[in-house]
């Protein structure tokens, strides 16, 4: 499998915050979510990934090569955050004049077309568009150098739903080309549920989980009474939460326990629960 | 990198208005007071802070943060802020030099040395410390910066100016209509204008290689 973006062992210390040797791989063609909550990593790691924190210890590859060493691979990224990085007072038409000059292969013909798909007046200052206006010109500048990798970080916080979908719209249909491919972090689940093929946990520095979306659309919550835990085979749980009335089981296969356990009550598990069984529960 | 020049020229240009209404309020009090060589190191100095302060306006807006996704090295864009800098603070010279040529009515004479002195002695040294100063230090702090580069070039010329002496004539000579001769010690300023390139060259060569190894704030 090809991967665009590798991260190995990666560690990095603040005073009051480490990521610890973390690892994970974003294959090419996939969409992969992080999730976390606030101030687990998720950021600090983008970060290192695109050099702005120095790492201590770890190695990160971009495309092959070794991100550090490599800063022509950052032509083939494009990124978007939850804050707009152009000067206020810059219009979109002098953001393409200006990263027209960056990239060598900047499409302004495609950039204009997504502002005309936006409804984004080319001349109008960037101080005067909504957050919406200014996250979907991130997104059409960091779309029209022909990217191979997205890297969003909350691109989508604090938009309303509309915007969302559309803005999901647009990375769905980036996606059609095989080889691109998506990192990006958010608080809002159901986005990355639609989207990501890889879902990846981290909690205060560390990657809890990281599973194919498909794989997590099998798990099931069981919720059971204390004394029924002894009768379930430990191989079909991953994580137990005590609950004041019941005790709940995070199932990797639930079809495979309710075939076992015809009594018990299981339902599918959303990705909000595997992050809750994750972060609140303990293994068996 | 020719994007990052063209970035901070299109934000200059968009003051353009605001820059040359004060240009044009200090040049007249300048030329009201008959210190038309004032202009070369007035103009010198107000556009290269337009550069340094750049710094700390792409921290504001946070395409300093942004800069780093693009193909170009960190220490690259670090080092293109020192040289819009001085680009500025070169253009700045020739406007002033232009103009005290036009309205100094004197050519090239002792007190425009002694400004071209003092504007490459701030120039120099004001970008050598503000510039990575301004990328090192939080934004809250941004005020440091500026204080650490204008404390240097303030000493030196102070430190110019105590050599500054009138030199009197002989009692004799004094009696036949000599009159005292005024040495502006310009070596020394000579000297502290090119220690202060030295300085540029040395911040130049070696801040971005060290900021580079630190996280960008």
């Amino acid at each position: 499998m090809d991967y665009v973006l590798r991260v190995n062992n990666l560690s990095k210390t603040f005073k009051d915050f480490s990521l610890k040797n973390i690892s994970f791989d974003v294959p090419a063609g996939s969409v992969v979510g992080m999730v976390g909550e606030n101030g687990s990593g998720k950021s600090t790691c983008i970060r290192c990934i695109l050099g702005q924190d120095v790492y201590a210890h770890g190695s990160i590859e971009l495309f092959g090569k070794n991100a550090r060493d490599n800063i022509e691979s950052h032509s083939r990224i494009g990124t978007a955050s939850d804050i707009c990085p152009f000067p206020d007072s810059f219009s979109a038409r002098q953001v393409s004049s200006v990263l027209n000059d960056i990239y060598s292969d900047w499409d302004e013909q495609h950039f204009f077309e997504l502002l005309k798909s936006f409804d984004l007046p080319p001349e109008k200052a960037i101080k005067k568009m909504s957050r919406g206006m200014k996250v979907k010109l991130c997104l059409a500048s960091a779309l029209s150098h022909e990217s191979d990798l997205l890297i969003l970080d909350e691109a989508t916080a604090g938009l309303d739903p509309v915007v969302r979908e559309e803005i999901l719209d647009l990375l769905m249909s980036y996606m059609e080309k095989e080889s691109r491919s998506i990192f990006m972090t958010s608080h809002i689940t159901s986005d990355l549920e639609r989207i990501a093929d890889y879902i990846l946990y981290i909690q205060n520095g560390e990657i809890l989980f990281m599973e194919e979306k498909s794989v997590l659309e099998f798990s099931g919550i069981a919720h059971v009474k204390a004394d029924q835990i002894a009768y379930i085979d430990p191989s079909l749980v991953v994580r137990v939460r005590k609950q004041p009335l019941c005790t709940d089981l995070l199932i990797k296969d639930r079809r495979e326990f309710a075939r076992r356990y015809p009594d018990y009550v299981i339902e599918p598990a959303k990705i909000d629960d595997v992050i809750l069984m994750y972060s609140k529960g303990v293994s068996l | 990198m020719k994007g990052l020049y063209k970035k901070d020229f299109l934000l200059l240009w968009q003051t353009k208005w605001v820059l040359l209404i004060i240009g044009l309020l200090i040049s007249a009090g300048l030329l009201y007071f008959k210190q038309a060589s004032g202009l070369i190191s007035f103009f010198a100095i107000f556009l290269c802070m337009q550069g340094v302060t750049g710094v700390l306006q792409d921290r504001i807006s946070g395409w300093n943060l942004f800069q780093t996704t693009f193909p170009i090295a960190r220490s690259s864009a670090i080092r293109e802020k020192y040289n819009y800098s001085l680009l500025l603070a070169a253009a700045g010279f020739g406007i002033g030099f232009l103009l005290a040529l036009l309205f100094g009515k004197n050519g090239i004479d002792e007190s425009m040395q002694i400004n071209m002195g003092i504007c490459a002695i701030l120039v120099f040294s004001v970008i050598a410390i503000s510039v990575p100063l301004g990328i090192l230090l939080p934004k809250s702090q941004y005020f440091l910066v500026m204080l650490a580069g204008f404390t240097l070039p303030a000493l030196l010329i102070a430190l110019w100016a105590k050599g500054v002496k009138t030199i009197l004539p002989a009692a004799a000579d004094l009696a036949a209509g000599a009159v005292p001769v005024i040495d502006m010690n310009l070596s020394t300023l000579g000297w502290m204008a090119g220690g202060c390139a030295l300085l540029f060259v040395f911040s130049w060569m070696l801040a971005p290689k060290l900021l580079v190894k630190r996280d960008q704030l």
